[in-house]
C-alpha cells in the first residue's frame, strides 16, 4: 500500500493530494453521477461572497488554443444561502469540504469568514484574493502585498481553522505575494487563478466575452503555473497548493515534483468528469512503478 | 435522471442534407432515462483541436434498441469531427443533461415549431407526445428547401407545415409568417414548443405572447461543463441570471426577459 495522505498543517490533513478547483466543481453534488467525491483529498466549492452576486452578462465563456476563458464574475447566492441551503447537502461527504471566500472590501471578506467559521464540517477556507478592492479603487487585493496581508491578517483573526490563501498569477513576483500572505497567517497558498486574457471573433470585430477580458485556464496555462508553484514552494515554508491546467495524473505528478503538497483540478472537470478519479488512480499508479511508497517523498523531489 | 459519461459505439452516420449528419450510437448496457429536448455533450475520443466538449441535443431515442442520435450541423472543427466518425468508431458521450419539454403541459395539441438544424429535438418531443395521446402539428422553417430536415420522417408522424425564406418549398417567410400563427388558428393550440435560432424563436414568441398558450423555447447558448457547475451559459431571466444547461435548456417564455 502506497501512502496518499499529506498534511497541509493547522488541522488539514487530506487523505490524498487531489482537490478540485473552486468554480469548476460546483458543489461537488454535481458530480455524484460520475464517480465517489468523498474519494478525493477534499473539494473546493464555488466562491462563496457576503451578498448575493449576479455576475457578469453573457457571453462569459470562449474556447482558445488548449484553454478557455471565462467572465463568470463570481455569480453566487451569497453565504447564507450558502449556510442554509447548501451546507446540509455537503453534511454527506466524508472528506475535506473546504469553502472558497471572495470579497470587494476586507470587511466582506472577514463576515464571510466568520459565517463559514460556525460550520463544523467545512475544513478549511479558501481565500481568493484575486478580486478587486472596490474601496480601493478596483485594485486586485492580491496583486499589492500589502492589501494582501491585510486582508489576510483580516481573516486570520476571526478564523482559526486552516486558511489557505489562493494566489493570483497576473503579478509581476509572486514569491512577495506569496511571503506577504505568509507572514499575515496563512495556513497554506494554493495557485494559480486564471491568467488575465482576451479573444476576438475577428468576423464580427468584437471581443468574445462581455467583459472583453476575461480569466484563462486549461492546459495552455501548465507551464506558467508549474514555474510559479517551483517559485513560490522556494520562497515559502508553508505548503504549497498546486493548479493551473491539470489534465491527468502526469499532470499532477509535475506539480507535486515542483514542491506541490497537493494539487487542484480545474477546468479538465469540464472535459471528462471523472478527471479527479482518474487523477487520483494514476498517482497512485505512479508511485508504484517508482518503488515510491509515501506521496510525502514525492513532493518537492524535482532532481536539478 | 442519472448522467453518464461513456465511450458510445458509431452504428451509422448519414449525411441527411448539406452540411447536415445523423448520427446514431449505441446505448448498449446502459439503460438512460431521457427527456425530449435534453442534450449530450459530445466529443471525439480521439483528441482534435478543441478542448471543450459540444452541446447537441438528443435527436431520438429508442431504449428497446438502445439507439441514441443526434442530427448535427457542420459548423466547425469539432461538429465536423464528430460527425467523420464511423461506424465503430467511439464517440464519448456525458448525457443526458438539462431539463427537456414540459410534457405534462404540452396539452392535447401542442405546436411544435422549429428552425433549421433546431428540428433536432423535435422527433423524440414528437413520439413521446404522441405515445402520451396527443395530436402534435409541426411547423418548420429554413433558409431554402435544402436545409429543411427530415419533412418526411416528421410528416409519417403529425401534419408538417413548411416556411422557407426563399420560398422553395412551402410559404416564403419566416416560419412565424405561416397562416398558423394568426390568432384564430393558434387558439386551437394547446402550447407552443420552439426550437431554432433565438430571432426566430423570438418571432414566434411575439405571436404567441398576445394569447394565453404557453410558449417553451430551448436556448442556445455557450458552454463549458453542461453539468451546471461552471455558471458560463447563463441567460437573464425573472429570477436573474439563471444556467442554460441545467435550469434549461427549456424555459417557458413568460420566464425570460424577452
Ligand atoms: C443545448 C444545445 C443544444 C444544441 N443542439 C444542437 C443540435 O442538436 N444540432 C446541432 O447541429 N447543433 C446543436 N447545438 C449547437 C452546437 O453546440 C454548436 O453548433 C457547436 O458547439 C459548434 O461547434 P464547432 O466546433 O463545430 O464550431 P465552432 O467553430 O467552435 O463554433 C461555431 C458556433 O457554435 C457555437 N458554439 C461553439 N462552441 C460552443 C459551446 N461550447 N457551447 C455552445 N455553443 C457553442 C457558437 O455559436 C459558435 O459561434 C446545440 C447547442 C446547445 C447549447
Ligand atoms: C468557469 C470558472 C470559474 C471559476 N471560478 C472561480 C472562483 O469562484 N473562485 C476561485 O478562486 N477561482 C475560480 N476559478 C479559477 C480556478 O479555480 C482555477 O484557479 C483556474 O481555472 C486554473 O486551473 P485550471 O487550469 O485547472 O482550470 C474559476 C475558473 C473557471 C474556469
Ligand atoms: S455550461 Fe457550465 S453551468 Fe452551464
Amino acid at each position: 500500500m502506497v501512502k496518499l495522505s499529506v498534511n497541509l498543517g493547522n488541522n488539514l490533513s487530506l487523505a490524498n493530494p487531489v482537490l478540485t478547483a473552486s468554480g469548476t466543481f460546483g458543489y461537488g453534488y454535481e458530480y455524484d453521477d460520475f464517480f465517489d467525491v468523498s474519494s478525493l483529498g477534499g473539494f473546493i466549492v464555488k466562491g462563496t461572497t457576503l451578498e448575493p452576486r449576479q455576475g457578469n452578462p453573457a457571453p462569459r465563456m470562449a474556447e482558445t488554443p488548449s484553454g478557455m476563458l471565462n467572465a463568470v464574475g463570481l455569480q453566487n447566492k451569497g453565504v447564507e444561502y450558502f449556510v442554509s441551503n447548501i451546507y446540509p447537502k455537503l453534511l454527506k461527504y466524508s472528506n475535506c469540504v473546504i469553502v472558497n471566500v471572495s470579497g470587494s472590501s476586507v470587511e466582506d471578506y472577514v463576515a464571510t469568514a466568520s459565517r463559514i467559521a460556525q460550520l463544523d464540517h467545512v475544513a478549511a477556507i479558501e481565500l481568493n484574493i484575486s478580486c478587486p478592492n472596490v474601496k480601493k479603487g478596483g485594485m486586485g487585493f492580491g496583486t499589492n502585498p500589502d492589501m494582501a496581508a491585510q486582508v489576510v491578517d483580516a481573516v486570520r483573526k476571526v478564523y482559526s481553522k486552516h486558511l489557505m490563501v489562493k494566489l493570483t498569477p497576473n503579478v509581476t513576483d509572486i514569491t512577495a505575494i506569496a511571503r506577504a500572505v505568509e507572514s499575515a497567517g496563512a495556513d497554506s497558498v494554493s495557485l494559480i487563478n486564471t491568467l488575465l486574457g482576451m479573444a476576438i471573433d475577428a468576423e464580427r470585430r468584437r471581443p468574445m466575452l462581455s467583459t472583453i477580458t476575461g480569466g484563462l485556464s486549461g492546459p495552455a496555462v501548465k507551464p506558467v503555473a508549474l514555474r510559479m508553484v517551483w517559485q513560490v514552494s522556494h520562497a515559502v515554508k508553508i505548503p504549497v497548493v498546486g493548479l493551473g491546467g491539470i489534465a491527468n495524473a502526469t499532470d499532477a505528478v509535475e506539480f507535486l515534483l515542483a514542491g506541490a503538497s497537493a494539487v487542484q483540478i480545474g477546468t479538465a472537470n469540464f472535459i471528462d468528469p471523472s478527471t479527479p478519479a482518474r487523477v487520483l488512480a494514476g498517482i497512485e499508479d505512479y508511485l508504484r512503478r517508482h518503488n515510491i511508497d509515501n506521496v510525502n517523498d514525492l513532493i518537492g523531489s524535482l532532481i536539478v | 435522471m442519472t448522467k453518464y459519461r461513456a465511450d458510445l459505439t458509431v452504428l451509422s452516420s448519414t449525411d441527411v442534407a448539406q452540411d447536415f449528419t445523423l448520427l446514431r450510437v449505441s446505448t448498449h448496457d446502459i439503460d438512460p432515462v431521457i427527456a425530449p429536448g435534453q442534450f449530450a455533450e459530445l466529443r471525439t475520443v480521439t483528441p482534435t483541436g478543441n478542448l471543450l466538449r459540444r452541446p447537441i441535443s438528443i435527436h431520438d431515442y429508442d431504449p428497446k434498441a438502445h439507439v441514441l442520435s443526434f442530427l448535427i450541423r457542420r459548423v466547425g472543427d469539432a461538429t465536423k469531427a464528430i460527425c467523420r466518425l464511423r461506424p465503430g468508431d467511439k464517440l464519448d458521450t456525458v448525457f443526458p443533461l438539462g431539463n427537456g419539454f414540459p410534457l405534462d403541459k404540452a396539452g392535447n395539441r401542442p405546436l411544435l415549431v422549429g428552425g433549421g438544424v433546431g428540428v433536432a429535438p423535435l422527433m423524440l418531443l414528437a413520439k413521446q407526445l404522441i405515445s402520451c395521446g396527443a395530436s402534435p402539428v409541426c411547423a418548420f422553417g429554413a433558409k431554402t428547401e435544402s436545409e429543411l430536415l427530415l419533412i418526411d420522417e416528421f410528416s409519417r408522424l403529425c401534419p408538417v407545415h413548411i416556411s422557407t425564406d426563399d420560398g422553395s418549398k412551402g410559404i416564403k417567410g419566416f416560419v412565424s409568417d405561416l397562416p398558423l400563427f394568426s390568432p384564430s388558428e393558434l387558439s386551437s393550440f394547446s402550447s407552443v414548443m420552439v426550437c431554432g435560432p433565438t430571432p426566430m424563436m423570438k418571432a414566434v414568441n411575439n405571436r404567441v405572447a398576445s394569447s394565453s398558450i404557453d410558449c417553451f423555447v430551448s436556448l442556445e447558448t455557450m458552454m463549458a461543463c453542461g453539468i451546471g457547475v461552471c455558471l458560463c451559459c447563463v441567460t437573464d431571466t425573472q429570477e436573474g441570471n439563471l444556467r442554460v444547461c441545467t435550469d434549461g435548456p427549456v424555459f417557458n417564455t413568460k420566464s425570460l426577459k424577452w
